[in-house]
């Protein structure tokens, strides 16, 4: 009986799974295949041919032209991925300095208005960009930063959305492993180093990820505060190259992904490990 | 431990703090607006009448000269002369066709070289003519655009991709640089040569037969250039001095560059001089020592930019003027306004400039007022003006009045056009005039646009003709040019009426589907008038008149632009032999009252500088400006309109054009000639009847050619397409 | 001795907090406060009108919309994608050898915005993959992207970008439930339901707020792939606020703007309020 069940439900599981990543597997074969071929399929989106979509799974000519076009003949991919690099980098780095603290406060400290002002993190967290989009351009524009990457790295830097995620991971831990370090006489910032971080490593993690993947796809804060195109970013960049080049897009996104996908695999293993850790440690 | 955490907190803090009080202060420009003595004065040079190509400057060791193609004339400014002097090539002299040359060149010791092209047959030819007189042909593959004689008498000439040296001993060609992309510049200074393309710019060393290195600001310098349309012809010309600056011209203006050095240096500002009228655009720069320059342009004009040391340039006023996309005419009043207005420095921004969308203009447009930064004049072509002037952002310019009509000497119901109760809010300094032509008979059944497709589909069935019935270069200015004639009807009085935008894009189909077959291997070509390049669009009637006097089964449509362009070819028809039964009519149909206003400029609400805004205005509608025609539509100032009635008055004044026929693939001539003082008379109280104003801003009409288009190509039906332009159409009435 | 401990908590609590109070403060609140203030004045003449904006905004149609469709959105998708999620995760639970698949989960979340509205518009457009399977099979070819299919294309769109993280979500919260009790339960002989309703699902309340709350998040954005499908004046459907925020930039409505996003914000300030309240009392 539980065999059959097992199968059944390593089955839906399998089929649940196909349906998630046929779109990702579309992007992902795709630029391997020749412009010919992909003419069928893109043609019908961009002028009236009469025809339908066709899609074909396996390349009847595999080619990785597109990739070569977009990596050797076109030295802006270079400048738009390490603009995106750099930018996510150092909101990452920055996000994590400024969120891991005001977590920890949040989650285990007790202050007035803590509740409220929590509240208002969350709610900051929730609201749209464009409430706050032209307000915030013009305190950037009176900081003469709008147009540069500083731009979007300010704002960003202080987003409240990892400090949602990291108080959770903190909340997790229980008081009294924090009070008994506390009583042995160890300062806030130990206690934060010491125990918070090793044992709130889920929260943090998860938030690592989320976030990275938020950013490297961000569209509408560097959209609205750069101009220059030579400070775009590479999520863009991407629309850019749609309206031209759908081939050279589809081989670029496949490249955006890249990062992505091991970030989160390599998050994955301590995330993994963080949990079993902090079961442990029950 | 407690210490250590606050004092880390505490320098977090203060770094938070400095790095925004740090960005306050970053980015300031140091402002040089300080008194500046020295700039340059533009002094046309009399050639003595118009010169059909001025190439190359060459600059020798005792002077510059340069080679009059027409007058088949070198001319010569030695050193220290202040004019130029002329000696005809008499070894040229009655040897070579002064038609179709595309290029030619002079050695230092008197040899020739000329490129010619049969704008016919597409042919092309080369002849090098040694200073002795004796001729030889150059033989390649494709047109050369430029060539260039060096100062030991070497010649390099350029195709589209390669650089080839041209031996003057065989007159064989050795390629010495193949880029692969379109050349867009090349000179010889020195020892080198400069050859830009699409990717920048690459130095050749030819005396040593090597590559150069390449200084990384001037790469990147040609490099930017790149995001700008290619329009077929060089964009730069570069010359040199003796201290080894490069000077590098183009319609943005003239730089300086000091070889191996970090900068360039913006001398010359093409907008506030004729170098940046695109109309005309310029061809070559030389350079002399008291620090002038000379610039030749298309059109054969030689103009000298005399170095005043002593010409005060302080700029004592600023004046900001914002338009969403490049306008001619506005551009013209720049550079008048600022030759006339010494001590004001003009800022003009275009919003949509290189790929930015619309939405993110008007964006960056809202931002810039908010912040304090607005423009003073603003052209609101494509721009929602009800929108503007209800949330008052728009000054009131009746009051002003006195000071940009000063003479009266407007066309009131076309320029006021925007008149609420007597506030007039925008003034139109240009505006377009409908016009149908078609056989005879055709054109009186004609009432309404419905009318025009059932006509364009009686054409293709009676004909079936391979050539086009409407010459346009892009399909949705099919739909665009329906729109000039039906916009009136779709909207009316703020509704949109879905029926008829339902019949509206059934008649689309209609002519889409019927106005050129399949077969048919003519597209709407490209004519070049001056230096410019117009391609066939909605509003280009002249084009199609001619189109439809060489054939039978064309007809014309679209609006009157110019004089020159529209209205003398449609009145000269009457007279062109082969005629076979075309008339011309303004408007749709005699009870039509319709004009389209261009060049709509206002002034914002909270302008910082609202009296020169005014003078700005006046500028634009004064006679001085409104005389260049730019084709993008007819003046408004009664003063310039009399001057052209009256260009009647001299015969010289006429003209011929070529007239293509499809149907035998011959041409023939048509005599075009300004209006007689009776199609004055009428054509005059005709644009003083008008009364019913055609805008459109551009969210709106993007909507409706869109759904407009894919209906026409047969993506989806006319009742389909109405639904999803109405609806969105209602969105954007009820926001 | 306690009194000490408290105290210097107190003070620390605020170096903790200060980097990141002052970013919010220059960045967030004092322009939102600024942003406040204009929705009382005209947008033109920059004199104070009262309430006169928000009395524009309710009763604007577009507006009204606007609210009507984002609330059915919000209500439609996010309910599903948290029940759908859990019974998968639940599912997964009982496996082992998941690791591989946990990877791929998050694989949607990674592409770009660009390229998934190009993938939806080659399988949705008119001329697209699944109409080409429907008119191939005997059906009509339907509008998606423009008439009424295009909500449910997007609430799709949403669940299938965001399943993968919820799912992983759940699966940290399912995991962090200690199996001791889960056996002794199992042990007294509670069935599956049982095990369910009374064991698992209480423990996994703080699990279900943070992905609430990230869930709703993340349905704001998904106007990035409305705008680019169907551009600024979407069928009536997905006529989202950020759409009217949008259109109303543009335009210039700065004062509607204003209100408007004063009124959101009061909105989702009760909201939060009320499930906080909701999730504190479960804690007690």
């Amino acid at each position: 009986m539980k065999k059959i069940r097992l199968l059944i439900i390593y089955f839906s599981l399998f089929v649940i799974c196909a349906i998630v990543l046929y779109p990702v597997m579309l992007v992902v074969i795709l630029p391997f295949q020749d412009a010919d071929e992909l003419v069928r399929t893109l043609s019908p989106l961009n002028e009236f041919t009469g025809k339908y979509v066709q899609i074909d799974y396996i390349a009847q000519y595999p080619t990785l032209n597109h990739f070569k076009q977009l990596l050797v003949y076109t030295p802006e991919f270079y400048r738009v991925f390490w603009n995106s690099l750099y930018m996510t980098g150092t909101i990452l780095l920055f996000q994590l300095l400024i969120a891991v603290p005001s977590a920890w406060a949040f989650a285990k400290l007790r202050f007035k208005w803590k509740t409220v002002l929590f509240n208002i993190y969350v709610i900051i967290m929730l609201m749209p960009f464009q409430i706050t989009m032209l307000s915030q351009y013009l305190v950037l524009n009176k900081m003469d930063l709008i147009n540069t990457r500083a731009a979007v790295i300010l704002p960003a830097v202080f987003s409240t959305f990892p400090v949602f995620l990291i108080y959770r991971g903190f909340s997790d831990i229980p008081d009294d492993v924090a009070d008994s370090a506390r009583i042995d006489g160890a300062g806030e910032l130990q206690v934060l180093w010491n125990i918070g971080i090793p044992l709130g490593r889920s929260g943090i993690l998860s938030c690592i990820v989320l976030s990275f993947l938020d950013l490297w796809n961000m569209v509408e804060q560097p959209l609205a505060f750069i101009k220059d195109k030579k400070l775009f970013p590479l999520s863009l960049y991407l629309p850019m190259l749609d309206a031209v080049n759908s081939e050279k897009m589809l081989a670029a996104s496949v490249i955006t992904l890249i990062p992505a996908a091991f970030i989160f695999i390599i998050g994955q293993d301590y995330l993994e490990k963080g949990i079993i850790a902090s079961a442990l440690k029950e | 431990m407690k210490n250590i955490a606050r004092i880390i907190a505490g320098a977090a803090a203060l770094l938070m703090t400095a790095a925004s009080a740090g960005c306050t202060f970053m980015g300031k420009e140091t402002d040089s607006k300080s008194e500046r003595r020295g700039g340059y004065v533009e002094e046309p040079v009399d050639t003595g009448g118009d010169s059909m190509l001025i190439t190359e400057f060459m600059q020798k060791p005792d002077g510059v000269e340069y080679y009059d193609v027409s007058k088949r004339t070198l001319f010569t400014l030695a050193k220290g002369d202040q004019d130029f002097k002329g000696e005809i090539a008499s070894i040229i002299k009655d040897k070579i066709p002064t038609d179709h040359s595309v290029c030619a060149a002079v050695s230092p010791v008197g040899d020739y070289f000329f490129s010619r092209v049969d704008t016919n047959s597409g042919g092309f030819s080369n002849i090098y003519v040694s200073s002795d007189g004796s001729q030889n042909k150059i033989e390649t593959d494709e047109m050369i655009l430029s060539a260039e004689f060096t100062t030991d008498n070497r010649l390099f000439i350029i195709t589209y991709g390669r650089v080839f040296e041209v031996s003057t001993a065989n007159y064989s060609l050795k390629t010495v640089c193949d880029t692969g992309y379109e050349v867009r510049a090349f000179d010889i200074i020195g020892d080198n040569l400069i050859i830009v393309d699409e990717n920048g710019v690459k130095i050749y060393d030819y005396k040593n037969d090597k590559e150069a290195e390449t200084p990384e600001t001037l790469n990147n310098f040609f490099k930017n250039y790149t995001d700008i349309n290619y329009t077929g012809s060089q964009l730069f010309d570069i010359c040199c001095d003796d201290k080894e600056n490069m000077y590098i011209l183009s319609s943005d203006g003239v730089f300086r560059y000091v070889m191996n050095g970090n900068e360039i240096e913006k001398i010359l500002d093409g907008s506030k001089y004729q170098i940046g009228n695109e109309d005309n655009g310029v061809n070559s720069l030389t350079y002399i020592d008291d620090g002038s320059f000379y610039v030749s342009f298309k059109n054969g004009s030689l103009i000298k930019y005399r170095y005043d040391p002593e010409l005060v340039n302080e700029k004592t006023s600023l004046l900001k003027i914002y338009s969403l996309e490049d306008n001619d005419t506005l551009k013209q009043a720049v550079r008048d306004f600022s030759m006339n207005n010494n001590n004001t420095e003009i800022d003009y921004m275009v919003g949509m400039r290189s790929g930015m969308t619309y939405e993110d203009a008007m964006k960056n447009l809202t931002t810039q007022i908010l912040s304090g930064s607005a423009p003073d004049v603003i052209l609101l072509d494509g721009i929602n003006i009800d929108n503007y002037i209800d949330k008052n952002l728009l000054l009131d310019l009746s009051g002003s009045e006195n000071q940009w009509n000063k003479d009266g000497k407007l066309l009131d119901n076309i320029s006021k056009w925007n008149n609420r109760d007597g506030k007039i809010y925008s003034v139109a300094c240009k505006f377009r005039v409908p016009a149908v032509a078609a056989n005879g008979e055709d054109l009186d059944k004609i009432q309404d646009y419905s009318d025009i497709a059932d006509l364009v589909e009686k054409i293709r069935k009676d004909f079936n003709q391979d050539y086009p019935i409407l010459s346009v270069r892009e399909a949705d200015s099919i739909i665009k040019n329906a729109l000039i004639y039906e916009g009136k009807d779709l909207i009316t009085g703020g509704d949109i009426d879905k029926e008829k935008l339902k019949e509206f894009y059934g008649n689309c189909t209609k002519v889409y589907e019927n106005y050129r077959s399949d077969e048919c291997q003519y597209w709407g070509g490209m004519y070049t008038s001056g230096s410019k390049t117009i391609s066939p669009d909605e509003y280009s009637f002249g084009y199609n008149v001619l189109q439809a006097i060489g054939d039978t089964g064309v007809m014309a449509l679209g609006t009157l632009n110019s004089f020159e362009y529209d209205i003398n070819y449609a009145t000269s028809i009457d007279d062109y032999r082969k005629n076979p039964g075309v008339k011309m009519r303004y408007g749709l149909n005699t009870d039509s009252k319709v004009f389209i206003p261009e060049c709509n400029l206002g002034i914002i609400e909270n302008a910082k500088n609202v009296d020169e805004a005014v003078k700005f205005i006046a500028q634009a509608l004064g006679s001085e400006t409104q005389k260049t025609d730019h084709y993008d539509g007819l003046p408004v100032n009664t003063d310039t309109l009399d001057f052209y009635y009256r260009k009647n008055e001299d015969s010289q004044n006429n003209d011929s054009i070529n007239i293509y026929h499809f149907a035998t693939q011959k041409d023939d001539m048509m005599n075009v000639q300004w209006m007689s003082a009776d199609e004055v008379k009428e054509f005059d109280s005709y644009i003083r009847s008008l009364n019913d104003p055609l805008y459109f801003d551009k969210v709106t009409r993007d909507i409706i050619v869109n759904e407009g288009l894919m209906c026409a190509e047969g993506s989806i039906t006319a009742g389909q397409a109405a639904d999803d332009a109405f609806s969105q159409l209602e969105l954007k009435m009820k926001e | 001795m306690k009194k000490k401990i408290i105290h210097g908590r107190n003070k620390e609590f605020f170096l903790f907090l200060l980097p990141s109070l002052t970013g919010v403060l220059i960045f967030v609140l004092i322009p939102f406060l600024d942003s406040i203030r204009r929705s009382f004045c005209s947008m033109g003449s920059g004199k104070f009108v009262g309430i006169k904006n928000y009395k524009v905004i309710t009763d604007n149609d577009a507006f009204t919309l606007a609210v009507k469709n984002t609330t059915a959105f919000t209500l439609c998708c996010i309910p599903l994608l948290i029940t759908i999620s859990f019974f998968v995760a639940y599912a997964m639970n009982k496996l082992r050898h998941i690791r591989v698949i946990k990877s791929m989960l998050l694989f949607p979340l990674a592409v770009p915005t660009a390229v998934l509205v190009l993938v939806w518009k080659m399988l949705f457009n008119d001329a697209g993959y699944i109409n080409n399977i429907l008119v191939n099979s005997g059906h009509e070819s339907v509008r998606f992207l423009h008439s009424d299919p295009v909500f449910w294309v997007l609430v799709a769109s949403y669940v299938w970008k965001n399943a993968g993280y919820t799912i992983l979500l759940w699966l940290t919260g399912l995991a962090g439930i200690s199996s001791s009790v889960e056996e002794a339960a199992r042990v007294d002989g509670a069935n599956e339901w049982q095990l369910l309703t009374r064991i698992i699902l209480p423990d996994l309340k703080p699990t279900l707020y943070t992905i609430t709350i990230v869930s709703f998040l993340n349905s704001f954005k998904v106007f990035r792939e409305a705008y680019l499908v169907a551009g600024a004046y979407p069928d009536d459907h997905i006529y989202l606020l950020q759409h009217v925020f949008n259109n109303w930039f543009v335009n210039m409505d700065l004062d509607k703007m204003a209100a408007a996003a004063a009124m959101v914000f009061i909105v989702i300030f009760i909201a939060i309020v009320l499930l906080q309240r909701a999730w504190d009392k479960e804690k007690r």
